[in-house]
C-alpha cells in the first residue's frame, strides 16, 4: 500500500465515501484515484477485500445492482465514523498534505532526473574532453613523428645538395685548375715563344753587332772617337756600342722615328695639339648633330689626306721609304750587307742625297741623339 | 459565474476547465493532468485571501487587483504565500505566473506558459508549446515534447528527455543542458552570453549543426562536424544526417558541448497527454 494511507485509514476513508452514498467498488476506486488527482489510484485488489472486511464487520452492506455490488453503510459504520470524527478530519488534512507530497514527490523526481543529467551531460562532457585531449596528443605525436621525418628528409635533401654543390664546386676547382693550367702552359709557351723572340732577336743582335764590330774595325775613323768618350768617362768598355753601333741601331731600318731622347716638351705639345684636334672634332661633330656612315667615310678620308699631307709637308716623310725599310728589314736578319746597301739610300735621298757610304751619312745625320746620351 | 475568496485550506471541483490561469506570489502551484473532474486544492493558505473564480470552463486563480503586469509590483516583501494543487483536463492550456513561488506542470498535453521571476519552474511530461520566462529562476523539464521558449536571464533550463520540433532558448548568464531529440525539419536555437551550453542529441539525428562560441570552447562529439576558421570566434559547423532539422547554438564567452546520444530512438513518444496510471507507476 502507498504511504498515503497510514493504518486504518484506508476503511476509514471508505466508510466515509459510502457514507455520502451507496456506490458499488469501482467507483469507490475512482473516487479514491480523483482524490488524489489520478495519482494514486488503488488497485481493486486492494479495495475489494477491504469492502469484504468492513461487510464481515457489519459496518457496510451491499446489493446486487445489475450484476454489479453496490455498497451501503450501515448503522454500525455511520456510528464508527462519529466515534472517530476526530480521526477522519485528520485524515483529510492528510490526505491534501499528501497530494501536496505528491507534487513535491513530482517536483524532487523531476530534480532529480535534472540532475542526474546535468551529471551526465558534465560527466559525457568531461570524458570527451579527455579523450579529445587524448586524440590531440596523439595527433601532435603524429604530427611531431611527421614533422621529425619531414625534417629528416629536409636534411638528408640538404646533405645531398650539399653533396652536390661540394662535387660541381670539385668540378669547377678542377676546370679552374685545367684552365689555370692551361693558362699557364699557355704563358709558358708565351714566356717560351718570348725567350724564343729574345733569342732570337739576341741572336740576331750578335750577328748585327759582329757585323758593326767587323765594320768598325773597316771604318774606324768615327767609331774610335765614340769609343774613347766613355772609356775616358767611366773607364767601362762598350765595346764599339755607343760608338757606330749605336749609329747603326737608331738608323736601323724602320727604327728611323725611334724617340730616343728627343726633347719631350715637344712632344707633349704634339701631344696636346693632337688631343685638342680630337676635341674639337668631337665638338663640331657633336654641334652638328649630323654624324652618320658617310660623313664618317668623308671625315676619314678628309683624315687620311691631312695625315698624308702631314707625314710629307710637316715630317717629310714618304711611302715608299717605309716600305723599302720593311723589305729590308725581311731581308735584313739573312744578309746585313743587303739590308744595309738598299735601306740607306731612302733615307739618303731625302735627307742626304748623294751620300754613298750609308753609315757614315747615317752617323752624321743622326748625330745629335747619339751626342744628347752620351753627353747627357 | 461562480467566485471564491479563499482563506483557508480548501478544494473546489469544477465541471470543466478549457483554460486555467494561476497568479501566485509565493508557495507553490501545481497543476496536474487529470481526466477526472477538475478541482482546486488549496492546502495551505497566508496573507490575503485567494481568489478563485471560474467562467464557463475558464479557471482563474489569483490575488485580488493582481494581473500579470502589475505582478512586479509585489515585488516588496511578500507576505502572500500558498499551496495550490490544481488538476485540468490533459488538453487544457494554462498561464502560469509566478514570483518565487515554484511551478509544477505536469501531463499537459496542450503546453504551458509559464512566467516566474525567481521561482523553480518544474515541467514533468508536458507536450505541446511551453513558454517558459523567467529572471533568475530555473525550468526544469523532463520528457517534454514540442516546441519550448525559454527565456530568461540568469535562469537554467535543463529539459531531460523529449522530443522537441522546436527550442529556442535565449539567456545571459544560466546553463542550458538539454538531452533531446530532434523532429523530423526540426530547429534548436541556444543563445547566451556567458552561460555553458551542453547538448545532447541522438546519433541519427538529421540537421544542419551550427555552433559558435566567441571566447568558449565549443566541442563536438559528432565526427561530422568539423571547426570552422573564423576569425574572433569558435565555430563547429556541418550537416548531420539529411541535415534537414537545424541546430544552431550563438554563446559570447559560454562553453558550447555538443554530445551525443548512442541508439536509436526513431520515432516520437506517442503525441497524447501521458496516462494517470504512467504517471503513478512513476511516482509511487
Amino acid at each position: 500500500m502507498s504511504p498515503v494511507f497510514r493504518h486504518g485509514r484506508l476503511r476509514l476513508y471508505l466508510l466515509r465515501l459510502l457514507d455520502e452514498e451507496p456506490r458499488h467498488g469501482y467507483e469507490v476506486i475512482r473516487l479514491l484515484r480523483d482524490r488524489f488527482m489520478g495519482v494514486y489510484a488503488p488497485s481493486p485488489g486492494t479495495i475489494y477485500p477491504r469492502l469484504a472486511r468492513l461487510e464481515e464487520e457489519g459496518l457496510v452492506t451491499h446489493d446486487e445492482e445489475n450484476g454489479r455490488k453496490v455498497y451501503r453503510i450501515t448503522e454500525a459504520g455511520r456510528e464508527e465514523l462519529r466515534n472517530r470524527g476526530d480521526e477522519l478530519d485528520e485524515l483529510e488534512e492528510e490526505l491534501s498534505a499528501s497530494v501536496s507530497d505528491i507534487v513535491r514527490e513530482v517536483r524532487e523526481d523531476v530534480r532529480e532526473t535534472v540532475r542526474s543529467l546535468r551529471e551526465e551531460l558534465t560527466w559525457a562532457a568531461r570524458e570527451m574532453r579527455r579523450s579529445e585531449r587524448e586524440a590531440g596528443e596523439e595527433a601532435r605525436d603524429a604530427a611531431r613523428e611527421h614533422a621529425r621525418e619531414a625534417r629528416e628528409a629536409a636534411r638528408a635533401q640538404a646533405r645531398e645538395v650539399r653533396e652536390q654543390s661540394r662535387q660541381a664546386r670539385d668540378q669547377a676547382r678542377e676546370q679552374a685548375r685545367q684552365a689555370r693550367e692551361d693558362a699557364l702552359g699557355h704563358a709558358q709557351w708565351l714566356r717560351e715563344e718570348a725567350a724564343h723572340l729574345r733569342e732570337d732577336a739576341r741572336e740576331r743582335f750578335r750577328s748585327m753587332f759582329e757585323y758593326a764590330t767587323g765594320e768598325r774595325e773597316q771604318g774606324p775613323e768615327a767609331g774610335e772617337s765614340r769609343e774613347g768618350e766613355p772609356g775616358g768617362k767611366g773607364g767601362y768598355d762598350w765595346g764599339g756600342w755607343l760608338g757606330g753601333e749605336w749609329a747603326r741601331w737608331t738608323d736601323w731600318p724602320g727604327r728611323r722615328s725611334w724617340p730616343g731622347a728627343r726633347d719631350m716638351a715637344a712632344f707633349r705639345d704634339l701631344e696636346r695639339l693632337a688631343r685638342q684636334f680630337a676635341t674639337d672634332l668631337r665638338k663640331v661633330a657633336w654641334d652638328s648633330g649630323a654624324v652618320g656612315g658617310d660623313v664618317i667615310v668623308s671625315l676619314r678620308d678628309i683624315l687620311e689626306d691631312t695625315l698624308n699631307r702631314i707625314k710629307t709637308e710637316v715630317f717629310g716623310l714618304h711611302e715608299e721609304p717605309a716600305q723599302d725599310a720593311a723589305a729590308a728589314d725581311a731581308t735584313g736578319s739573312a744578309d746585313a750587307d743587303a739590308a744595309a746597301a738598299p735601306g740607306e739610300p731612302a733615307p739618303g735621298a731625302a735627307q742626304a742625297p748623294g751620300a754613298a757610304a750609308a753609315p757614315d751619312a747615317a752617323a752624321a745625320t743622326d748625330a745629335p741623339p747619339p751626342d744628347d746620351q752620351a753627353t747627357r | 459565474m461562480p467566485h471564491w475568496t479563499v482563506d483557508a485550506p480548501t478544494s473546489i471541483d469544477l465541471a470543466d476547465v478549457t483554460t486555467l490561469q494561476v497568479r501566485l506570489i509565493d508557495g507553490t502551484v501545481a497543476v496536474l493532468a487529470s481526466d477526472d473532474v477538475p478541482s482546486v486544492v488549496i492546502s495551505e493558505i497566508r496573507g490575503r485571501p485567494l481568489q478563485v473564480s471560474y467562467d464557463s470552463g475558464a479557471l482563474t486563480v489569483g490575488y485580488d487587483a493582481l494581473s500579470w503586469e502589475r505582478l512586479l509590483d509585489w515585488l516588496k516583501p511578500v507576505h502572500d504565500a500558498a499551496v495550490v494543487t490544481i488538476t485540468v483536463p490533459a488538453a487544457c492550456p494554462i498561464q502560469l505566473g509566478v514570483v518565487t513561488a515554484s511551478a509544477v506542470v505536469c501531463g499537459l498535453s496542450a503546453g504551458a506558459a509559464v512566467k516566474g521571476v525567481s521561482g523553480e519552474i518544474t515541467l514533468d511530461g508536458v507536450a505541446g508549446d511551453v513558454l517558459a520566462d523567467t529572471i533568475s529562476g530555473a525550468v526544469e523539464g523532463r520528457d517534454t515534447d514540442g516546441s519550448v521558449r525559454f527565456k530568461s536571464v540568469s535562469g537554467d533550463l535543463t529539459l531531460a528527455g523529449g522530443w522537441l520540433t522546436w527550442l529556442e532558448a535565449d539567456n545571459i548568464s544560466g546553463q542550458i543542458a538539454a538531452d533531446v531529440g530532434l523532429a523530423e525539419n526540426g530547429s534548436l536555437r541556444v543563445g547566451t552570453i556567458s552561460g555553458d551550453v551542453t547538448l545532447r542529441l541522438p546519433a541519427d539525428i538529421d540537421a544542419r549543426v551550427r555552433l559558435r562560441s566567441t571566447s568558449g570552447n565549443v566541442r563536438s562529439e559528432f565526427g561530422a562536424l568539423r571547426p570552422v576558421m573564423s576569425p574572433g570566434s569558435h565555430t563547429v559547423s556541418g550537416n548531420l544526417g539529411d541535415g534537414s532539422g537545424n541546430v544552431s547554438v550563438n554563446s559570447v564567452s559560454g562553453a558550447v558541448t555538443l554530445l551525443r546520444r548512442p541508439g536509436r530512438r526513431t520515432t516520437p513518444r506517442a503525441e497524447s497527454p501521458r496516462a494517470e496510471a504512467e504517471m503513478e507507476s512513476e511516482t509511487r
